[in-house]
């Protein structure tokens, strides 16, 4: 999985912030080279100093940082295969949701080294959800939390995010606002076949 | 008593692929994803205008309960359901499913995940299917990368994995230090004969070997400070700093080519080779020299080759002999090829006096057969 995050956070700077940048973060996090594999394995360490390079390249904090990295990869065009995938979760952002009990699962089956902390998604009040993550993969619920606002954006709902990091796990607060608030990016259930905007 | 209503009802949301049908086979309910194939308005037709048994010939509506059923679907050529009856009261209840054709149908019929029970197990095989295709591209351009490394280095490499010769790249950094240094040299291009023979006749295997063996061969008889490369399928080029003089390149292109005549054993076989040699000498060997030296020893190789082959020919700066020094500029580029020196030791004595004639000479003679 270490040759996925990894890849993530290159496409992420590469796309976002260009090639010198991405570079530049490479050597100043040791990482010895300067392309990863998504295929391939690495040194767990690895990732968390390419994310410690990144804050000092480019002067933001991490949060803030692997926030942008979880919108990058469900909204930029070239993560559209991503996007996909995670449609698959449900036809509503509620049902979507709900499904991120499976996500970890899902994502084994699709390659068996993906290890995802566990998540368990349960309705707390009228339109309001709360995600609890496990503990285990420090700067994922960050991401999560990027992740969750783009997907919300793709499904065209309004929502109101809240971190909460100070117990053992990472609790986010998902109120939904306005379900129909933008118009649906749509998503077809064979690629290249007909859009379904809800 | 069940009424029809509720039980279409729950039908719906259970089996959104149902077909419901009287003892008749007349059809009185439709599933809402089903009706998207067969069209809605299939109520009060026969089962059978609709659909028909993959490989049997009787009525849909009288198969036996529970057994798996492979249906066609009449208005859709090329779909095919999987299916299975039961008995409701008086009713007959068909559910079916895509099976592996969901993404054709999927597509063909614009279904959504609402248009599948949240049971139904599709819109994972969809997911499974999209995932794994992904890994699996992702895969192949990583083979892909990878094998453009291995080429890559491969390249790199200055030495030749069969012979443990040197490469191309190995003899061009050689010469270009040379150059650098100005020093006098002398090239021989060394091209086997008779080995495309061995390789058609006795296969890869025996080439694989007589290029060993040769390489071996050759490395014997040259020294340590020579470069000694293997720069194509069966071609060779040796180095010699210095520039020996003609009689001493003459001598050694004969031993060479002796050597290289004697059989190679291979698994019984006895592999016949010899070698055509080309040769060019270089007074003081400057940048500009590389290329058109290598083009005059392809020349005199050239010539070797149409005079019959298993000789040796000087190029033509060089044909003039011991006395004259060194075959004088040698970076014109443009020597033509010289007479031929028959390769026989007794004559490289006398290969100054030789080098009027101009033709190939018919008669030379060549080392052992």
């Amino acid at each position: 999985m270490q040759g996925l995050v990894n890849r993530a956070i290159q496409c992420f700077v590469r796309d976002n912030y260009g090639w010198t940048t991405w570079e530049q973060v490479v050597r100043l996090s040791g990482a010895g080279v300067t392309s990863f594999e998504a295929m391939l394995d690495y040194d767990p360490a690895i990732s968390g100093r390419l994310c410690t390079a990144l804050e000092t390249v480019l002067r933001k904090p991490r949060e803030a940082l692997l926030e942008d990295l979880g919108t990058y990869l469900v909204s930029h065009p070239n993560m559209e295969a991503l996007r996909r995938l995670l449609r698959f979760g449900g036809a509503s952002f509620a049902e979507f949701l709900t499904s991120l009990d499976d996500l970890p699962d899902k994502a084994r089956f699709a390659m068996a080294d993906i290890n995802l902390p566990a998540m368990s998604c349960r309705e707390v009040g009228d339109m309001q959800f709360e995600l609890r993550i496990a503990p285990g993969l420090p700067d994922f619920a960050a991401v999560m939390l990027g992740v969750l606002r783009a997907m919300a954006d793709d499904y065209g709902a309004l929502v109101i995010l809240d971190h909460d990091n100070k117990g053992r796990r990472d609790i986010i607060t998902v109120t939904l606002a306005d379900v129909g608030f933008a118009q649906d990016r749509g998503f077809a259930l064979a690629e290249g076949g007909h859009h379904d905007p809800a | 008593m069940i009424r029809l209503e509720d039980l279409a009802d729950a039908l719906d949301t259970l089996h959104p692929m149902y077909v419901l049908c009287d003892a008749d086979g007349v059809i009185w309910r439709v599933g809402r994803t089903l009706a998207k194939l067969i069209g809605s308005d299939r109520v009060g037709s026969g089962l059978g205008a609709v659909f028909g048994l993959v490989g049997r010939n009787d009525p849909l509506h009288l198969v036996a309960a529970g057994q798996r059923l492979q249906v066609r679907v009449a208005a859709v050529p090329g779909v095919q359901l999987t299916g299975v009856a039961s008995d409701v009261g008086s009713w007959r209840v068909f559910d079916f499913s895509f099976g592996l054709g969901a993404m054709q149908a999927v597509r063909q019929f614009a279904l959504t995940s609402t248009d599948f029970a949240p049971t139904d197990q599709t819109i994972n095989m969809l997911y499974l299917s999209e995932a794994k295709s992904l890994a699996l591209e992702e895969f192949r351009r990583l083979s892909l990368r990878l094998d453009g490394a291995r080429h890559a280095a491969e390249l790199q490499a200055s030495t030749d994995a069969l012979t443990g010769l040197q490469n191309r790249r190995g003899l061009e950094a050689f010469l270009t230090e040379a150059a650098e240094m100005g020093e006098a040299l002398a090239i021989l291009l060394i091209d086997l004969d008779h080995f495309k023979a061995v390789n058609d006749q006795l296969g890869h295997a025996a080439g694989d070997h007589v290029l060993a063996h040769a390489a071996q061969a050759m490395r014997s008889e040259v020294r340590a400070t020579d470069l000694l490369a293997r720069t194509g399928g069966d071609e060779f080029t040796l180095i010699l700093p210095s520039a020996p003089s003609v009689s001493v390149l003459g001598d050694l292109a004969q031993r060479i080519i002796t050597r290289l005549e004697e059989p190679i054993a291979y698994h019984g076989a006895a592999c016949r080779i010899s070698a055509s040699i080309g040769i060019v000498r270089v007074a003081r060997f400057l940048p500009l020299d590389i290329h058109p030296a290598l083009i005059r020893a392809d020349r005199a190789l050239y010539a070797a080759k149409n005079a019959g082959r298993g000789r040796y020919a000087f190029a033509e700066e060089d044909r003039a002999g011991p006395t004259e020094p060194f075959g004088g500029p040698a970076s014109d580029g443009e020597g033509r090829l010289s007479g031929m020196k028959p390769a026989a030791p007794a004559e490289s004595s006398h290969q100054g006096a030789h080098a009027a004639g101009g033709a190939p000479a018919q008669d030379g003679a060549t080392g052992p057969r």
